[in-house]
């Protein structure tokens, strides 16, 4: 049991701070496949409002949020630029450097000055396809962002905080 | 079709508006009897009337005005061409729309005739068909235009009617019952005249209101309300042509259990998918129903499906053939 | 309050003072029990059947007539010929017990008016003069229905002011059987037929009249103006004969004999969608059910709207309204009602009243119109599968500050309720509050209102109602104005004068408080409900997480903890609203979010390209939160869906599931558990809840139409 205290928390730092690497997810890795892919990360400091991906485009890169905020966008022409989903970090935006053909599903900019940790696709996709124990352990983690994607998108179709007409009283 | 309350019912709540609600009764396809039942709240029409000026109302008055309506009562089924552009341009005039009667909600008797061989009943009965311009269907106002809110039955419940009528003026939810006729019967302490005589009884399947009417006077509920919520029409034919667990109750001919869903309410869903599993459709025909003493028509087979399917095979079979087209 | 007389058992009632009452003097029997005013019921014939009625003479009794039940049906015949052929009470098991003349099918409940004075005032209607009553005929099942009713009406948290009232006063004079039908099986429930308990007076029928005994001094007294004749014993042995030959007829193997583990390991089996194949959820089972006591509400009004009478008139869980709330019904499918009703009759009755429900008369079955015999249905699904026996609900429920028998104030004095609190760990808010939930109103007059949001509206009401003040956080109160139904409203602030209630317009009594101006006045009742367990949570960390109006009942949780911010460790609040213009409270939250001791995230479903905030499900704000584990106590308020969604985040983060807390919403009548709407298994949700553990729940919120 944590002891009571009445220090300033921030949750960002306290409760993700993690020593041995800066990029969260990364951690899950295992000694090999992490050292392998850290060597091909680099970090990517944007100021707020910045677009980095575009909605479809190629996909530059995979990126992981390491500080900041970022939106996805779609844009719907009656309405703009509209945001369907924002990230915090440790999560990921970009899987579609990995899935062909390749292309953004949605834009992605920051909200806030932000902080990536990236791989560049092309060297992302050939590390995949040469390292199987690197490929292994990263894609479950890419899919399991896709996933949670899609399971957070049905959850929104049921719409559960519309007031519906119907109650008995 | 059992469209109920479809929402909080707009109108003159309380605190909007003092001035009283244009109200204006209609009617297609239908005996006036629903008609009948509002003139016959005598003592509450002073009452209604400080409240809601009546605007429209065939069966009281010759006066006639036009919309628009803040509530709109419709009784009656749509069963001429023309009826279908009316109830177009009076579901546009009315604020609310409630439909009232067996004939308003599912058609009615008349509805009836969608089973039948349309062309044949009117040339028998009309010398000049020609002259008569009818649908070959009865079919309710909710087929056609958006609805408010239903009073069922043949004809409605002065209570309910009265409850509607209230609830618009408080603004509150009106108070229509989704449950079987049972449940009146019980609180009633009316004993169950299908446990007590063996009679065969609508009354579970069938959506209170009436006040259980028949069985208070020792007769089986015939269905005028229509089906109530989850109505397990097909659970009761099978009843029906069982004898009951015990051996204990009359085993009714399947043709008779059809047509026992088959009156004001037939054309409701559930009991017409009985009546088409054991009374088939559409070889109901004109000929041998006009020609015979009903006896005949009576003691008549199954005009389809072996006799020994249970009666949801018979249904699920009949909505599949719906769908799909006569299996050949 | 009216309470019924005591059961005085008179010492000495044995084989000694058992008379003889003559078939001929029946009618003086009626005589004695009318002395003093006392309105006499017993069995008549109408309408083919035998029922209870008013009875004045002897002659109106069925007197040569018999029933023979089946599976379906009541056949009333007359009797054989023979000596027993005069008899009087020679068939099994009248139409109704006592249920219709103590527990009637619409009573006047409440009344509602807007006095002249402009003021909203709750009347509890009780029947004014109730006469006393003598009941004839009853038979030994019917007893231990009118115990059970007696429990359910009158022993829990609350009374039943109405029942209460009719029970009063009330003389029985029971009649032991001497003859069972094919329908009943009373020795399999260890009910009948043998009258032990509950009767003033027992009569044993013989062919030339009645063997009497009377175990209570109200008995004596009726039976001693008789001036009797002892009975004979060989009449005495002749009668206890008889009943002892309904015993062996009837068998004590109906029922199986683990009867709620049975249905408790299988409520996912395959019979309930057979039997909903056959059953027509037509309710007769429930309504001629002796204990069956569900009831619902009926607003009476005139067309002004200024008063009103809200009916209380039997429910059933058959109908699809029972378990109707604002986004639909609990129980769409006429199999989850079937389940409904079997289960709670014999399994968590035991959990609810510690007895079964059901007393073996038979009359489901022999009333029920397509004869589903529950007998046979229970030993089907017993017959299936080896059952492992299910922990007791009261074994799962954690005491939490207020138990389930004593969630409210009522009773509680201004005085005793500074005690309490002052006795609880010094901790403002959740202090234990013992004593019975009250069924009355207090006037409250609204001093403020705020739109918060376009459907969505704060009243802040003023009373000086000690029970009201001293609510806790996460419970909540019923709502009366006239000509509406009455709705359970969660308090979202408690004020040293008064409260807040944050209402959504989702229906029309809802509609019309959101409404409501400065100056208007309403009905008030409570606080009910299990409060949030916030003692909990002290020392650790706080997870509170709210979706959509679920932030109104967490608010004064919120208050407290602010209040009291030292006693916690860290606190994190998640909020998910549907999009930015439906956020609750933008400035208080806004507040909060600038303090340094606490984190606060708000995300929404859909947001336009102003929105710079977070967007997306609650659930994702702290999908990437490690470190909340063990040490937190979690908070969750908010549809359903989203907050099994968020347990079971928040359970794979590690936080226990005796530390995951939520509310939930069930259809709600009455909040005292006397209605019968709430029921979610084995709980009352208005009184055992709402706030209930993911451990309390077990895996009951995966099970589809409980």
């Amino acid at each position: 049991m944590s002891s009571v205290h009445r220090t300033p928390v921030d949750a960002a730092r306290s409760s993700r701070a993690t020593p041995p690497s800066p990029i969260p997810i990364l951690d899950a890795l295992l000694d090999g496949p992490r050292d392998r892919l850290a060597a091909v990360v680099a970090r990517l400091d944007l100021d707020a409002g910045v677009t980095f991906m575009h909605e479809g485009e190629t996909t530059d890169f995979l990126a992981i949020v390491v500080e900041g905020r970022v939106g996805l966008q779609m844009r719907v022409p009656e309405r703009g630029a509209i945001t369907i989903l924002t990230l915090d970090p440790g999560d990921i935006v970009g899987w579609s450097a990995i899935v062909a053909p390749y292309r953004a599903t949605t834009s992605a900019s920051t909200l806030e000055p932000t902080e990536l940790a990236i791989v560049e696709a092309e060297t992302l996709r050939d590390l995949l396809a040469h390292d199987p124990e690197l490929a292994a352990a990263l894609l479950p983690l890419v899919l399991d962002t896709v996933v949670a994607r899609l399971a957070a998108t049905r959850v929104q179709l049921l719409d559960l905080f519309q007031g519906r007409e119907t109650d008995p009283w | 079709m059992d469209v109920g309350v479809r929402a909080a019912v707009p109108g003159p709540a309380r605190g909007r508006s003092t001035r009283r609600a244009r109200v204006g009764v209609v009617k297609f396809a239908s005996c006036d009897g629903c008609q009948l039942t509002i003139l016959d709240l005598e003592d509450r029409l002073l009452e209604i009337a400080e409240r809601f000026e009546i605007v429209e109302f065939a069966e009281a008055t010759s006066r006639r005005s036009s919309g628009p309506f803040d509530i709109l009562l419709v009784e009656g089924s749509i069963s001429t061409a023309d009826q279908v552009v009316e109830i177009a341009r009076l579901r546009a005039e009315a604020g609310l729309l409630v439909t009232i009667g067996a004939c308003a909600t599912v058609g009615g008797i008349q509805a009836l005739r969608t089973a039948a061989e349309h062309e044949a009943f009117r040339a028998a009965v009309y010398p000049v068909p020609a002259y008569v311009a009818s649908l070959a269907t009865a079919r309710p106002v909710a087929d056609f235009v958006q609805v408010d809110a239903e009073l069922r039955g043949c004809p409605i419940d002065p209570g309910q009617l009265m409850e509607l009528l209230t609830a618009l003026t408080t603004g509150r939810r009106p108070q229509l019952p989704d449950q079987a006729v049972c449940l009146e019967c019980k609180r009633r302490g009316i004993p169950c005249v299908v446990v007590t005589e063996g009679l065969p009884c609508l009354g579970p399947v069938t959506l209170t209101g009436c006040g259980a009417i028949c069985p208070a006077l020792r007769r089986g509920c015939y269905g005028c309300f229509g089906p109530r919520e989850s109505a397990n029409a097909a659970g009761l034919a099978q009843f029906l042509m069982s004898g009951g667990p015990a051996g204990e109750h009359p085993a009714l001919e399947p043709a008779d259990v059809g047509r026992l869903f088959a009156g004001f309410t037939g054309a409701a869903g559930p009991f017409r998918s009985v009546t088409d599993a054991l009374v088939g459709r559409p070889p109901l025909s004109l000929r041998s129903t006009l020609a015979s003493p009903p006896e005949t028509v009576r003691d008549g087979p199954p005009t389809w499906g072996p006799a020994k399917d249970s009666v949801a095979e018979q249904v699920a079979a009949t909505e599949r053939e719906e769908r799909h087209g006569p299996r050949r | 309050m009216v309470t019924r007389a005591p059961d005085v058992t008179l010492v000495g009632a044995d084989e000694s003072t058992r008379r003889f009452l003559p078939r001929d003097r029946f009618d003086d029997l009626i005589a004695a029990l009318a002395t003093g005013g006392r309105r006499v019921i017993g069995p008549s014939v109408v309408d083919g059947a035998i029922v209870m009625a008013d009875l004045e003479r002897a002659a109106a009794l069925p007197v040569g007539m018999t029933i023979r039940s089946a599976p379906g049906r009541v056949i009333l015949e007359p009797l054989p010929d023979g000596p027993a052929r005069r008899r009087t009470f020679h068939y099994p098991v009248a139409g109704d017990g006592a249920k219709q003349t103590l527990f009637p099918s619409r009573v006047e409940a409440l009344s509602v008016e807007t006095a002249p004075d402009g003021a909203v005032r709750v009347r509890v209607v009780t029947p004014g003069d109730v006469q006393p009553i003598a009941i004839v005929g009853t038979r030994a099942c019917d007893l231990a229905a009118l115990a059970i009713h007696d429990r359910v009406l009158l022993d829990g948290p609350a009374s039943d002011p109405d029942y209460a009232a009719r029970r009063a006063d009330v003389l029985i004079v029971a009649v032991e059987c001497a003859l069972a039908g094919s329908t009943c099986f009373c020795a399999s429930m260890g009910t009948g037929p043998e009258v032990t308990s509950g009767a003033d007076v027992i009569l044993n029928e013989l062919d030339g009249g009645f063997i009497v005994r009377a175990p209570t001094i109200a008995g004596e007294r009726v039976v001693s103006s008789l001036h009797l004749d002892p009975a004979a014993p060989a009449a005495v042995a002749r009668a206890a004969a008889e009943v002892a030959a309904v015993r062996e007829m009837m068998g004590t193997g109906a029922v199986p004999e683990n009867v709620r583990d049975v249905l408790l390991a299988n409520l996912g089996h395959a019979r309930w969608d057979e039997i909903a194949e056959r059953c027509l959820a037509c309710a007769n089972c429930t309504l001629v059910c002796p204990t069956c006591f569900c009831t619902g509400p009926v607003v009476e009004s005139d067309m002004e709207g200024r008063a009103s009478t809200s009916v209380r008139a039997w429910d059933s869980c058959f109908t699809e309204g029972f378990a109707q709330v604002a986004g639909g019904s609990f129980r769409s499918r006429p199999r989850d009602r079937y389940r409904q009703w079997l289960t709670h009759k014999f399994a968590t009755w035991w959990d609810q009243f510690d007895s079964s429900g059901c007393v073996g008369c038979g009359r489901c079955i022999a009333w029920c119109p397509v004869g589903i015999d529950i007998r046979k249905e229970l030993t089907t699904i017993a017959a299936s599968s080896a059952v492992p026996p299910v922990a007791a609900f009261r074994d799962r429920w954690v005491e939490t500050d207020a138990g389930p028998a004593g969630l409210g104030v009522a009773d509680l004095g201004v005085a005793e309720l500074a005690d309490a609190r002052v006795a609880d760990a010094g901790f403002a808010g959740v202090a234990p509050a013992p004593g019975r939930l009250h069924v009355d109103y207090a006037t409250t007059n609204v001093a403020m209102v705020r739109q918060e949001t376009a459907d969505t509206t704060t009243l802040r009401l003023r009373t000086d109602d000690p029970g009201l003040l001293a609510g806790q956080p996460g419970q909540f109160v019923m709502v009366a104005v006239p000509a509406f139904a009455i709705p359970p409203i969660s308090v979202s602030r408690f004020h040293p004068d008064g409260l807040e209630l944050t209402i959504r317009a989702a229906g029309a009594a809802t509609s019309f408080l959101t409404r409501l101006r400065p100056g208007a006045t309403l009905g008030l009742r409570g606080p009910l409900g299990r409060p949030w367990p916030l003692h909990d949570a002290i020392g650790r960390d706080v997870v509170i997480v709210a979706g959509g109006i679920g932030l109104a009942p967490l608010r004064p949780l919120i208050d407290a903890i602010v209040r009291e911010r030292d006693r916690f460790a860290d606190v994190r609040l998640y909020i998910g609203a549907r999009t930015p213009r439906d956020r609750l409270f933008v400035d208080e939250i806004d507040a909060l979010a600038t303090r340094e001791d606490m984190i606060v995230r708000v995300t929404v479903d859909r947001a336009g390209p102003d929105w710079l905030g977070r967007v997306g499900i609650v659930t994702q704000l702290f999908r990437s939160v490690v470190g909340t584990g063990r040490d937190a106590t979690a908070f969750i308020c908010g549809p359903e869906r989203m907050m099994g969604a968020t347990a079971d985040v928040l359970g794979d983060l590690g936080v226990p599931r005796e530390h995951l807390w939520l509310t939930l919403e069930r259809h709600m009548d009455c909040g005292v558990g006397l209605c019968g709407h709430c029921q979610f298994g084995p709980r009352f949700v208005c009184r055992d809840g709402p706030v209930f553990s993911v451990a309390e729940l077990g895996e009951d919120l995966r099970i589809e139409g409980l």
